[in-house]
């Protein structure tokens, strides 16, 4: 068995909140990395679920805000870095878009720390187990996302 | 390939005699989904060829031995995934990528009638090709695939929380079909792959991958950034573990080179644009101004009879005195220079930073040859080449970094590198060892082993240079042939003689009277008046700290990857591990490919290699290099993007986004609307993510299929 | 007859010293190490710089890769219980060669502290605690001292607690606060009686 990661292993069962976060990675770079931590088998948290595409270019910024409106606690989006994009420049356009996800979370009372743009090569599988753990924590310590709270209140009533 | 096509097709027409009705509605589904593709399709973003709630996914998960069993409760996981919308039918194996594994998914396709497989089980990065091969041969399109990934993503990081790893994985199956239920079928191009090669770097392995092509009757294009081919092996004196002379062994190589019709060798040059993709790379190779002319060259410019032909009379007149960087700067050399006398191909080259345009070289070549112009520009060449090998080496890590050990501090600390010249009878002592402050034969001489390797520091590399272990025992065996009763003490942490045949030189060296010391140096100190230097270390094996006087130093200094290695890798859009080497497809079923279709890896720009494994991995690069060309054709996976015109505004955003151009506006009955080109897009989606409109639909990543990934997660499953 | 005395002895010491470490292992001391030096002396892969650095090794029987292998073991007694634990100059040549990155000092002050939990604390470092506390000094200075200090044009006295005896109170109090004083009496009193 491999060494246990940085963070607690929490309780789990009905009716005990589990953040929900969302990853969109790209083929090359971060999913390879992700990968690579398993081949390492580094300990990460596992509150995350990954959508793969081939290039963080891919991501609209609506697939975030979908997220965030289906209840995501947080999301990940995670590519190449600035120069090593399989596709040379999809990375840059990206993070453009993704500022401008924060820009706009922060502009509805969103916190931002919900949202993050990583980059993880497809050598850094130690790294994809830091970044994890720390969106997860994160995650953990803001709690459970107001959307989810509102539209509770909203069936409530 | 076509083989390959032929079989395939063959194959489930064989198996619809057998097994009677229900691969037919099959075969009129795989119909229908053609008819549905033209690039009008009215809604094209709800465009499945698969109704909703059409759909019958079948899922797969894999136990992988106890790998993904040992973490997570698969019954559960199994139990969970049948109630996911969609889903006809469920199973589990021990090994689904096995043959019996495929029967099972083989079997229930056709049995149950699915529109859809998905596999639950390592990553689409190893085992999406098995899969689709298996999708396909049970009689579904291939791109009817889609992979759960819950082994390197899920059972093996999350090995202490089961239930945090169940849920996942039933997440992960859940995402899966809510894609699988949407995807549609895909039919790859096929494009022609141009029959030519190009080798990025001349050293043992480029030029072994380059005569490899050569044989196989590819043309190849040779690039060496140098003045002449052979890279470190022809610093080299002798090689391990046969001892043979590295220049008996490299030049006839190096000749070979120089003589091969199918060979076009360009030295003094290094790539400067790469466009294209497999099968279709347009190089564009900068020349480097060389100052000298070919006698081809010459004949070009109408000077018949002209150019150089290598009888070195402009260096006998040249004013300008250099080190020589291949005799690590102990040997001078003039401005215009050939840097040793076996280069290949004999051109003399000048060195135009260091030149000062006296023109007596000018003068000394004469009005016959005119081989020398001094004005000579930098030129471009655009060649176009089915596919790629880098070999492009290594360099010596700047070991004067590690001040303990008092390289260029102290003069009779040396590399290994200069070793090999100073022991090299064509070397700038003619073979004779003696020590750079007094010229004496030395008498004691200290190893330092693993210097700057296995270091994390982070002054030094952490990776083990592999082959010092091995040439310090060859230096070893060198002067105590050489020198009489001189000892070698080797200062060693371990030795790695892990080759054929190592161990057994090993155990020569240490027969013939080299004294192995196990401990780490961790100084080394000069006595300024004699020159002589005292390394101070443990001897682990004692227990006892000790300080060694010797005469001369040779420092096992660590490699690194060459220095134009990064700027190279991009240009072909390959990746490098975290220490810089470049990046292979898979450590072990695809060490010479890369994530670039069409561009292999040869030698030790790939990780450190000695030279049998640096030629057996050039021999590999260039036969998976050749296997495209011999094909003549190869599949382009059908990622790209697509216009849905109804919805296309005509903005134009997306054209400058587009890093590839494959994108431009059009007039089409009488609008203005974007159109691709399919064979320059390469699918990134960076057009898709953007479009304002949602007016592009990126095949295999659409927009609906992404949504209902997110939604699967997050709502459960429903839409 | 001679000649042979103690060898019995000796041989069957010798035996009993090659027994394998099993029972003696605490794999707790390792991670309480890592924990008050924060560094990795699990990394440890014995190449021998820091014993080949140590200005202390040449001089003594003193080995620091030795201690390190013992962290790494987990070895607490031996490691804890060997004098030559304090023989370390705290000089960080170690610690600045070390290829693996580990800080061999920091261990050695992590082992130095878990001694010193258990009152295994050489009388002469308790003495420098007790100088400290009546002076401000590890080491007071003295006559040979001031003259010397006098020749180079300097005050008799370093402008510290030798000048200023009035700020000896605030150390006083910093050393009661951490019971180091009592303590430092306690065991010298054991000791010497
Ligand atoms: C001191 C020493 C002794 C050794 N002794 C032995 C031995 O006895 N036996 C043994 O098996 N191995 C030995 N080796 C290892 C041996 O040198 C290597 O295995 C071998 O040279 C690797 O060949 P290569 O072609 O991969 O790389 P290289 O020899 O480094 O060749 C790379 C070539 O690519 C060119 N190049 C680099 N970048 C570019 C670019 N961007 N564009 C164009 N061209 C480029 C370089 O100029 C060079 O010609 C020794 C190594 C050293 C340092
Ligand atoms: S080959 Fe030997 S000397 Fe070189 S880094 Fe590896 S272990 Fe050290
Ligand atoms: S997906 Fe779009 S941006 Fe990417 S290569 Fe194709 S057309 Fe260009
Ligand atoms: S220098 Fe570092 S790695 Fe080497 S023996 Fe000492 S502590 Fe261990
Ligand atoms: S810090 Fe201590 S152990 Fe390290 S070299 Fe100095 S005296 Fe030796
Ligand atoms: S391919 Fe990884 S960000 Fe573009």
């Amino acid at each position: 068995m491999s060494a246990p990661g940085n963070f607690e292993i929490p309780e789990r069962g009905p009716g005990i909140w589990q953040p929900k976060i969302q990853g969109i990675v790209c083929n090359w770079c971060s999913y390879a990395g992700a990968d690579l931590a398993g081949g390492g088998r580094i300990q990460y948290p596992p509150d995350i679920r990954i959508v793969r595409v081939m290039c963080t270019g891919r991501i609209d910024s609506l697939f975030v805000l979908k997220a965030f409106a289906d209840g995501a606690d947080g999301v990940l989006v995670s590519g190449c870095h600035f120069g090593d994009c399989h596709y040379l420049e999809g990375n840059y356009k990206a993070a453009k878009r993704m500022f401008m996800v924060k820009r706009l979370m922060k502009s509805i009372g969103l916190d931002d720390r919900r949202f993050r743009m990583t980059f993880v090569s497809a050598s850094e599988g130690a790294k994809w187990g830091a970044v994890v753990t720390d969106v997860v924590n994160t995650v953990r310590e803001l709690g459970p996302s107001p959307i989810t709270e509102i539209r509770k209140e909203l069936e409530n009533k | 390939m076509m083989a390959e096509k032929k079989s395939t097709k063959k194959a489930p027409s064989k198996k619809e005699d057998t097994k009677k009705a229900a691969p037919m509605k099959l075969e009129v589904k795989k119909q229908a989904a053609p008819a549905a593709k033209p690039k009008a399709a009215p809604a094209a973003a709800a465009g499945s060829t698969t109704k909703p709630g059409e759909a019958r996914i079948g899922v797969f998960i894999c136990h992988c031995g106890t790998n993904i069993a040992g973490s997570m409760d698969i019954e559960a996981v199994q139990e969970a995934s049948k109630k996911i919308p969609n889903v006809a039918f469920v199973d589990n194996y021990k090994y689904m990528c096995s043959m019996p594994g495929q029967t099972v998914i083989h079997k229930a396709v056709k049995d149950q009638k699915l529109t859809g497989v998905v596999v639950a089980a390592c990553t689409p990065r190893l085992h999406e090709p098995t899969f689709r091969t298996a999708t396909k041969d049970a009689g579904l399109n291939p791109f009817r695939f889609e992979m759960a990934n819950i082994r390197d993503q899920n059972s093996w990081v999350h090995m202490h929380d089961r239930v945090g790893s169940t849920d996942k994985a039933i997440d992960a199956i859940k995402i899966a079909v809510a894609k699988a239920a949407l995807l549609e079928d895909l039919h790859p191009k096929s494009v022609p792959v141009e029959p030519t090669a190009m080798v990025v770097g001349a050293g043992v392995g480029g030029m072994q991958a380059a005569l490899d092509l050569a044989a196989a009757g590819i043309k190849t294009y040779l690039i060496e950034k140098d003045m002449s081919i052979g890279g470190r092996m022809s610093q080299l004196d002798k090689t391990f573990p046969t001892l043979d002379c590295s220049q008996c062994i490299l030049t006839p190589k190096m000749v070979d080179v120089g003589r091969s019709p199918n060979i076009e060798l360009m030295t003094w040059s290094e790539v400067h644009e790469v466009e294209g993709y497999i099968g279709n790379f347009d190089v564009t190779i900068r020349k480097k101004a060389r100052g000298v002319m070919t006698p081809a060259e010459a004949e070009a410019k109408g000077i018949s009879g002209g150019g150089c032909n290598g009888c070195g009379d402009c260096e006998n007149v040249c004013p300008v005195i250099k080190p020589n960087e291949f005799e690590v700067g102990m040997k001078p050399r003039k401005a215009i220079y050939v840097n040793h006398p076996q280069v290949v191909p004999l051109i003399y080259t000048i060195d135009f930073d260091s030149c000062v345009k006296c023109g007596l070289c000018v003068t000394a070549c004469g009005p016959e040859k005119r081989a020398i112009d001094l004005e000579m520009k930098d030129e471009f060449v655009k060649v176009k080449v089915g596919t790629v090998i880098l070999a492009t080496g290594y360099d010596i890590f700047p070991i004067e970094n590690k001040t303990e050990w008092g390289y260029k501090q102290y003069e009779n600390v040396i590399t290994s590198l200069e070793f090999e010249r100073l022991i090299c009878a064509s070397g700038p002592t003619g073979g004779h060892l003696v020590r750079p402050s007094d010229g004496k034969t030395p008498m004691r001489v200290g190893f330092v082993l693993c210097a700057g390797s296995r270091d994390n520091t982070g002054n030094g590399k952490p990776y083990c240079s592999r082959f010092c272990c091995m040439y310090s025992l060859k230096h070893a065996h060198q002067i105590i042939e050489k020198i009489p009763g001189c000892v070698p003490y080797l200062f060693y942490m371990d030795i790695r003689s892990f080759g054929k045949m190592y161990e057994e030189f090993y155990y020569r060296i240490q027969d013939e009277g080299a004294k192995f010391i196990r401990g780490r140096v961790a100084n080394i100190l000069e006595d300024p008046k004699t020159k002589n230097l005292t390394i101070y270390t443990d001897d682990t094996l004692l227990n006892r700290p000790i300080a060694m006087d010797v005469d001369l130093v040779v420092l096992a200094a660590a490699i690194q990857p060459a220095a134009d290695t990064n700027r190279t890798r991009k240009l072909f859009g390959v990746s490098c591990s975290m220490d810089g080497w470049l990046l292979e497809a898979h450590p072990k079923l695809n060490p010479c490919g890369t994530t670039t279709a069409g561009v292999f890896l040869a030698g030790v720009c790939q990780g450190p290699k000695d030279i049998p494994d640096t030629v057996a991995s050039a021999e590999g690069a260039a036969s998976a290099a050749s296997i495209p060309i011999h094909m003549g054709e190869v599949e382009l996976e059908p990622y790209f993007a697509m216009c849905i015109e109804e919805k296309c505004a005509g903005c134009g955003m997306c054209v400058n986004l587009c890093p590839y151009s494959a994108l431009a506006l059009i007039e089409k009955d009488g609008r203005t609307v974007m159109q691709v080109t399919e064979a320059k897009c390469k699918g990134c989606g960076t057009c898709g993510g953007f479009c304002p409109g949602g007016a592009i639909k990126m095949n295999h990543f659409t927009t609906p299929q992404i949504v209902a990934q997110i939604d699967a997660f997050l709502l459960g499953g429903e839409q | 007859m001679a000649r042979t005395k103690g060898y019995p002895e000796a041989l069957d010491k010798k035996l009993r010293d090659q027994r394998y470490y099993r029972e003696d292992s605490n794999p707790e001391f390792l991670k309480k190490l890592k924990t008050i030096s924060r560094t990795i002396p699990h990394m440890c892969y014995q190449c021998g710089t820091c014993t080949g650095s140590c200005p202390s090794a040449p001089r003594s029987t003193y080995r620091i890769r030795n201690f390190m292998r013992r962290a790494v073991l987990g070895l607490e007694n031996e490691a804890l219980t060997d004098p030559d634990l304090w023989l370390c100059t705290t000089c960080y040549s170690c610690t600045d060669r070390c290829p693996r990155d580990i800080a061999p000092t920091d261990v050695i002050m992590a082992m130095r502290n878990l001694a010193a939990q258990r009152d295994i604390v050489p009388v002469n470092f308790l003495k420098t605690v007790q100088a400290i506390y009546s002076s401000g000094h590890g080491v007071p200075n003295n006559d040979v001292n001031r003259a010397a200090r006098e020749k180079l044009g300097l005050t008799r006295d370093p402008p510290t607690t030798h000048m200023y005896p009035e700020y000896v109170k605030g150390i006083q109090k910093i050393l009661d606060h951490y019971g180091l004083k009592a303590r430092a009496d306690r065991i010298i009193k054991e000791r010497e009686g």
